[in-house]
Parts: C-alpha cells; structure tokens; sequence
C-alpha cells in the first residue's frame, strides 16, 4: 500500500488508491486544528448529543479535525493551530497527540509487503534543531501506523503533480499557510529549494490586525480572529487584479509584499551555480500550488513581480494548479509510486 | 556498348575504393563498445579493448559525471527493456557489472548537476548504436530518424525502450513524439517480406521523407549506380533510368526494405550530420548532431494537419489524423505509370461511391464511410486485377449501396479464379473468429486494411494471422489484399494458414499482449494519475468518540495580554499650566524607563499629599 500525508498547518490531508478501486483516489481531509472547551458537563452533553468526536484533557475538552469547526459556536474561542507556527508544538501536549490520533485515523489500514507513507513536513527544513524534530516527530507517527515514511518537499510534490507537461522541469511555488516553498527541478530531480517563512497566514493576521478584527472571550481577552478573514475571502471572492475596497486593497498590498519576497527567493535560485549548471538559461514554467494560491489574481501578481525583479525572461508561463489545494499531497502519492517502482525495479535487479 | 562498358568498371572501381576505404565504424561495428548517455560530460560510444572488461562503472565515470550520484540504467543490446539499475557515485565502490557490446548505459543525475549538459539521446538499430545530441528543442523522433537515414521505417518498429524515471512513457512511439533527454531509442527490423499500404504507395507517415531519403536506404552498390547513372546521365552520356527496377516492372510492388546494414550515403546539405565514422577517435565516438526540422515550428501542437508530402519533404512528421486521406507515389518513375491512371480511376470511383454512400437516406452508423472506403479500396484491387486477367466483374444491382458494396466485394472474390491476396484475406477471416463469419457491417472493411479510419490500431490486431510466419516477431504485420501477386501465391492456401502453429503463436502473442497490457495497465493509472485524471473520493475521517488525552493544552494565541504593574502609578490631578509643565507626573508613572531616568524622591508621598491639599484650596478659591 502506497500512501501520501500532507501535513498542513491549516489541513491535513492523505491520499491513497484504494485496492478495491485502484482506478480512483480516496482522499482524507481535517482541519489541524482544535477548539478548546471548558471541562464542564453542559459541554460534555452537549457534544454527545451532537455525537462530535472529544477527547478530554486536563481541565478542558477538544475537539479537533473537522469537527472543531462544528463544536466552535460552544467556545468563543478560536480554534487553535495543531501545527502552530508551522511546527509541532512543544508545551502542547494534547496537541501532538491529536497529530497522532489524526494521522492513525487517516491512514489507511497497512496490506501487502511494501508499505510506503510520503509525506510533508511543515515548517522550515533548514537543518535546525526544531526542523529535525519535527521531522522526526511526525516520521514516528507515521511509523506507528505501520508505513516506512518517505519525506519530500512540498514544492516537489507539487511539481509532480502539474508539470508533468513540462517534463517535470520548472519552477513550483507552494503557498501554504504558514510557509512557501519553491522548488526548482530539472526532470523531476530537485536542483535547488527554498522555504520563506511567510505564508496566507500572516496575511490574514495582518488583515485582522489592520482592521481590528477581533473576538473576546468570556474572560474578555481578545483574540484575532482569523477564521473570520478567510470567510471574507472565500465569499466575496477577493480579485487581487481589480482590488475594490480598503479591505481588497490591503490585502492586495499585502500579497504583494510576500511576492515580492518570493520573486526575490526565485531570482537568487536562478543565479546560482547550481540552477544555472543544470538549466542554463532555459525558460521555466512556474507553478503555483497551495491554499494561498488560489486567491484571484494571483498569478498576475507574481508575474508582475517577476518582471520588476527582471527574470520575466527565464520564465515561460506562470500558472496555477487545476488542484492547488490537493496538488501537494497528490504529488507525494506520485513520488509515493515513483518510489515504488524504482524500488521494485532495484529489487529485481 | 562502350559506355556501359565503362561504366561498370568506373562503378566496380568506385565500389572498391569505397569498400576500401570504409573505416570500422558504428555501422560496421567491429569492436565491441558501450554507450553511455544521458546527464555526463561526454554521451557517446566507447569502445572496449580486445580482452578487457568494463564495469558499468567505470565505463559511466569514463564519461564523465556531472553529479554527485547518479541512477543508471542498463539497456543490453538484444534486449529490448531496462535489464539492471543501479546507483553509482565517485565514493561508490563497484559492483563488477560487466558491460557487454553494444550496451546502453543511460545515466540519470540524482543530485544537482555541477555543469550544464547537453541534452542527449541514443538510437539502436539494427546496425549499432549512435549516441545522439539534440541541441535544439523540440526534436522530434522523425528529426532524428532522417539525420541518421533510417527512413522509410516500412515495417521496423519504432520504440522507447528507456526514458529518465518520471516522465512518461512512450507504448507506441510515433514519428511526430518529441524526443526527450536521455531516451533510448530503437528501431526492431522486422520481417522483409510484408508489404504495407496498396500498390506502390505506403501510407503518408512513411514516405514524408521519401525521394532523397529513400535513395539512400538503397544498399552501397545500388546506390552508387544510381549515383553513377546519375552522374552519366547529367552528362548526356545516358537516358535517365529509373530509380528501380522492381518499381518499373511491377509498379504496384511496394519496395522491399533492405534488411542489409545500411551504410550512410551523401547526405543533405541540409542535414547536420557527421560522418561517423571519420569521428572516431581513441577515446570513443562522437555524438552525431540532431537538429530540428525548420519547416514544423510547433511538432509538438495537437492541431496539425495532415498533408501530402512532396519528394523534398525533409521536415518532421506529423501526427496522423482519424484518417489517412490519401498517399502519394512513392518513386518518382511511377508518375508516368499507366497504373497511376488506373489508380486514379478507381479513386473516382470511390470518391462516386463514397458520395453515393454520403447520400443515403438515414445512414445506420458511421460505418458507413469506412463501407465505402472498404468497396473502393476493394474497387482499385480489382480493377488491377481485372487489368492482369482480363477477366470483369459486374456489381449486383441492389436497393442498399452498402448492400452493393458488399455484393461487389464477394462478387470480385468469386469471379477472379485464384487470386493469391484473396486467400489471404479469407484465411484472415477464417482466423478472426466468428464475429466475421457471416458478411455483417465489421467485416466489409478488413482490419488490415490501411483506407480504413483506424487502420493502425488494426495492425495490431491482424498480427495474430502474420505471426504464423514469423511467431516470435514482435512487430505487428499487415497482411494485404494489394500485395504482390507472387510473394503471395508462394503462400499456403487460406485453410492451411489456420494451423496448429498459428494456434499456438497465437497463444503466445495472447500471453504477451496480456502482459503487455498489464504494463500499459499500470502505466497508464500512473499517467491518470500524474495528469489528473483520477477522481477524487473524499471520504470523512472516523475519529474516536471519545478519548482521554494526558497534557493541558495550550490553547488559542491571544491577542494582548497585559503584564500586571510592578507599582501604582500616580493619580492624574488636574493642575495649573505651570505646574505640569515643571512636573510631567503622568509621564513619569506610566512608562518604567521613564520613571527609571528621574527616579521618585523617597518624600514623594508626602510632596503628592501637599499637591493634593493645595490643590484642593485652590479650586475652592477660585469658586
């Protein structure tokens, strides 16, 4: 059994084959995040009688996954990030082993002798002490469900999945929400990546913050009130090419900032040695993938950038993924299966 | 007489000097030699000393490597798929694989280069392998198979045997596919003695290269008289001949393609190709250079078209429609054949039958047109015929056309007497099974039949009739009706074609073309899969109900949270001007670096009770 977990910081999501049906995908997606409630039994009926999924902590009970969202209007409080900060949390307890129950519950159950899990790692992959631990934290969970894990960058996953008509040769930018991660590739082998710590997050908490969008507890500490942000987003269909609005205007600014940064990432990876050994002055697709992508406009802003950083001449087409959401972890099923085989092939061999 | 004379000793003189002075290249392979390919410093052949042995490994890092690691696959010569693979690096210690003669090493960088390459291939045919580089973008395979003068294919096959891990895979390599970093290509010769398309025509996706290209497939001593003659000829010294033999006393005959190693003759001027074998050198052979054809800007597009090709016609291929509408003569002496009128004729015909057919009230399906095509084809067939034995055939009067055609096709089966392709065709019936007993909609047009929409898939499927010839040739043959009367009277009659043999072949081509689909199978789910064509089930997670976690958890970021006031800053009172601007209290108890700079007099308290009451009397005698 070949599987893919993308570990999000906004959703987790797994893909597989199902034997039964090798000719569709199952896909399996949760929030990373939980709500946290008071400890009491009116809170504790209540989610029975919903039949939301809790578990109980010191003090307080959480729900997470999807069903955060559902049990949200009991709290008052925003939800809170599994994967705060892009990394896994170190003085949150429950939090890792929500990861876990998570990840054993999406997984599907292990068959046959090679069992492959590919999955991503959030956050930044630098060599730091906090990269390998959660690199190791999350391989361990993936191990406890029997899979032998197999980590790979999000923008190569990315790449696999939608350049595939470009012989898997370009540029993959994937905005996540707490990170983005290019990736340049040459025939599928990753030439040179990088990872901005700079994801739809901090835009959304910036907006928040701008425009004072808040919520209160009962204790009346306030929070920022993030979800609400991307509820506007998402309904009033922001277009970055024809921003109307102080609100539209802003949050343009602000993709334009973060852009600004990637089109400065993507020109330094094109003048280096080893991009320029590899590719020469060949012209690249760009890619786009991620939840942050897929706001309207997008790509015009990037290409916009791209030409003020003056590498619009390296560039061939700057595009959007059919599946920017689902493109990271269906392009780690695609290593996944790659791997596979050139293990199948090496064994035979 | 003098002249000729002259000319066949001026012909065995340059013949023999030609042999002579013919060098031990690739063609010829004389020695044993491997070629490496794909991401190193120099793909080419090189050759392996008498008596030594090379290592996979060694013979990569004799390339030169442009990586840290590599993955390199192994292709044998008599193989047709990847044998082995295996990692290779500077700090790997060698495995001892033995290359073997005429090996394809195709060397997949696993790391990040450290200098640019040359995108490179390598072609295997029959006569060796050519290391091949493809400088420019969009070479397609046609590119290379006119610069390397393997055109016309005729009945070899064109394949992909090898291609860098991730990028698609190539089941049915066609001309007009564009060519990759680091494939491996080969061209299978297949049996010498089947014919494709009708006459002296092949279909227009073998013979866009033909003229020039197809004078120096000929083998080296046909193709120097023909280049004497030629020569002669531009001297007035002889009439022009004709360019075969074969094709002036049989200009139906398709020519048979030369099984014999071909030498490569004069090339274009156009053609950006070396001589290889004046390359040759100590350390290996030179890559021979591929470009691309000027006149195809975008190969690559989906929306050609399909046109006829003239005799100069060097550009690439393109891809072939749902229809091949037509082909054109394949010599230019069979111009001026009277068989060429007698083709056209019969094209008038079908082309009257086709409209007849276009033209009937509520037409059944869409086979109606192949019906046609099918009828004309068999038309053209038996006006040849009929032009040979003298003999005519009157098509039954009937209410339906395609009721006519039918009857056409089984009257002409029964008036000529013992027409060798017929008994072929009829043994292909007799071998397909019963879907074609009886004379129903599938079986007016023949399978085989290239006038057909779909007459490429079809080869596929006659194959199991021709392999009983040749069983363990993988190529798929066409059997047709429009084959030379001689090869095919040499034929056994149509019942004992279907013999134990042929059951057996065909077994045998079952069990292959199932394990073949079985690998198209599972290629084919990872391109879905890679091109997004796989639906997408999201299913709900089952979490459990309930669960007890150890730990408290952190909870939501909040906003702000005040830290508590190490001391109690001063009341604000409300002051003369003057006053406050000699003492700014607020300033100095909000801010702890402030109050830091002018700390608080330890009399504070009592000085800010004397504020206060003075304060106090103040607004009282002010009111």
């Amino acid at each position: 059994m070949i599987c893919a977990i993308d570990f999000g910081c906004c959703r987790i999501r797994s893909m597989f084959r199902n034997p039964q049906t090798p000719e569709r995908l199952t896909m399996h997606s949760e929030r990373s995040e939980y709500t946290l409630l008071g400890n009491t039994d009116q809170h504790r009926a209540a989610l029975d009688n919903l039949e939301v999924p809790y578990a109980e902590c010191e003090q307080a009970l959480v729900v997470f996954g999807n069903h955060a969202a559902t049990a949200q209007w009991i709290s008052r409080v925003p939800r809170t990030a599994l994967l705060a900060d892009g990394a896994v949390p170190t003085d949150d307890p429950p939090a890792r082993q929500m990861l876990n129950l998570l990840t054993e519950s999406m997984l599907p159950a292990k068959s046959g002798a090679n069992n492959l899990c590919v999955l991503t790692v959030p956050g930044l992959r630098d060599g730091s002490d906090l990269a390998k631990r959660n690199e190791t934290f999350l391989c361990r969970i993936v191990k406890m469900s029997g899979y032998q894990p197999l980590v790979v960058n999000a923008a190569e996953a990315a790449l696999l999945a939608t350049c595939s008509d470009a012989m898997f040769t370009g540029v993959s930018i994937v905005m996540g929400a707490e990170t983005t991660t290019i990736c340049i590739a040459r025939y599928g082998v990753p030439i040179d990546s990088e990872t901005i710590t700079v994801g739809g997050n901090w835009i959304d908490a910036e907006l928040a913050k701008q425009f004072k969008i808040q919520t209160y507890d009962d204790a009346g500490n306030a929070y920022l009130d993030i979800e609400k942000i991307r509820e506007w987003k998402i309904e009033s269909g922001v277009s970055l090419k024809s921003a109307i609005g102080e609100r539209e205007r802003m949050t343009k600014r602000l993709y334009t900032d973060v852009l600004d940064k990637v089109a400065a990432t993507v020109s330094r990876m094109l003048a280096s040695t080893r991009v320029c050994n590899s590719l020469s002055r060949q012209r690249l697709s760009v890619m786009l993938a991620g939840g942050a992508a897929m706001v309207d406009g997008f790509a015009e802003v990037l290409t916009e950038q791209l030409i003020q950083h003056e590498i619009a001449d390296r560039v061939l087409t700057v595009r959007t993924a059919l599946d920017p959401e689902t493109a990271v972890v269906r392009g780690a099923l695609i290593f996944g299966e790659l791997e596979s085989r050139a293990m199948a092939a090496e064994g035979a061999a | 007489m003098e002249w000729r004379k002259s000319a066949f000793i001026l012909m065995l003189a340059a013949f023999a000097v030609s042999a002579i002075g013919q060098p031990a290249g690739l063609n010829t392979a004389a020695a044993d030699e491997v070629t490496v390919i794909g991401d190193v410093e120099h793909f080419r052949s090189f050759p392996i000393s008498p008596g030594s042995e090379l290592t996979v490994r060694e013979a990569v890092l004799k390339a030169g490597m442009l990586s840290e690691s590599a993955r390199v696959t192994r292709v044998r010569f008599a193989q047709d798929h990847a044998l082995s693979t295996l990692f290779v690096s500077a700090t790997s210690s060698d495995t001892g694989e033995i290359v073997g003669n005429g090996d394809v090493l195709m060397v997949e960088a696993t790391s990040p280069l450290r200098a640019t390459v040359t995108k490179n291939a390598a072609l295997r045919t029959d006569d060796g392998v050519k290391a091949l580089s493809l400088e420019q973008e969009g070479i397609v395979f046609g590119d290379v198979l006119t610069q390397t003068n393997s055109l016309p294919l005729g009945d070899r096959r064109l394949r992909v045997l090898c291609r860098f891990q991730g990028q698609a895979s190539i089941t049915k390599a066609e001309l007009y596919h564009t060519i990759a970093h680091g494939d491996v290509i080969s061209i299978s010769n297949g049996s010498q003695t089947t014919h494709k398309g009708f006459g002296s025509m092949v279909p227009s996706v073998s013979e866009w290269s033909s003229g020039a290209t197809t004078k120096l497939q000929d083998p080296p001593g046909e193709n120097l008289l023909t280049c004497i003659e030629d020569s002669l000829s531009d001297n007035g010294l002889v009439a022009p001949p004709s360019h075969s033999v074969a094709s002036t006393e049989s200009p139906m005959f398709v020519p048979v393609q030369q099984s014999t190693p071909q030498v490569p003759a004069p090339v274009l001027d156009d053609m950006a190709t070396y001589d290889l074998n004046s390359q040759q050198s100590s350390t290996g052979l030179t890559a021979m250079l591929i470009g691309r054809s000027e006149n195809v800007p975008d190969s690559d597009t989906a929306g050609r078209t399909t046109s006829y090709i003239s005799e100069a016609t060097t550009s690439a291929p393109v891809a072939p429609q749902e229809m091949q509408i037509g082909a054109v003569m394949n010599t230019q002496s069979s111009a001026f054949n009277p068989w060429n009128l007698v083709f056209i004729g019969g094209l008038l015909v079908a082309g009257t039958l086709i409209l007849a057919g276009t033209l009937r009230p509520e037409p059944d399906d869409n086979t109606e047109f192949s019906n046609a095509a099918a009828l004309a084809t068999d038309l053209i067939a038996s006006t040849s015929w009929q032009q040979k034995s003298a003999s005519s055939s009157q098509p039954q009067k009937s209410a339906s056309p395609a009721f006519n055609q039918f009857s056409t096709r089984e009257s002409h089966v029964a008036s000529v007497p013992t027409p060798p392709q017929d008994a072929v065709v009829s043994s292909i019936k007799q071998a397909i099974p019963a879907d074609s007993a009886d004379l129903s909609v599938e079986t007016a047009v023949a399978g085989h039949e290239w006038f057909s929409n779909d007459w490429r898939e079809r080869d596929v499927k006659t194959s199991r009739v021709s392999h009983q010839e040749s069983p363990g040739e993988a190529t798929p043959e066409v059997v047709s009706n429009t084959e030379k009367p001689t090869a095919a009277a040499k034929r056994p009659t149509a019942r004992s074609t279907v013999s134990a043999s042929s059951v057996i072949a065909n077994a045998e081509a079952a069990k292959a073309a199932e394990a073949a689909l079985t690998d198209a199978k599972s290629i084919s789910d990872l391109d879905d899969l890679l091109k997004n064509r796989l639906p997408i089930d999201l299913c709900e997670t089952q979490l459990p109900l309930r669960i007890a976690l150890f730990g408290r958890p952190a909870g939501p970021r909040r906003l702000r949270i005040d830290a508590a006031h190490s001391a109690i800053p001063v009341p604000h009172f409300n002051r003369t001007t003057e006053k406050r601007r000699e003492q700014p209290v607020a300033a100095t108890s909000s801010a702890a670096p402030v109050a830091r700079d002018f700390p608080t007099p330890p009399d504070a308290t009592a000085s800010r009770s004397l504020d206060r009451a003075l304060h106090f009397l103040q607004e009282r005698t002010e009111t």
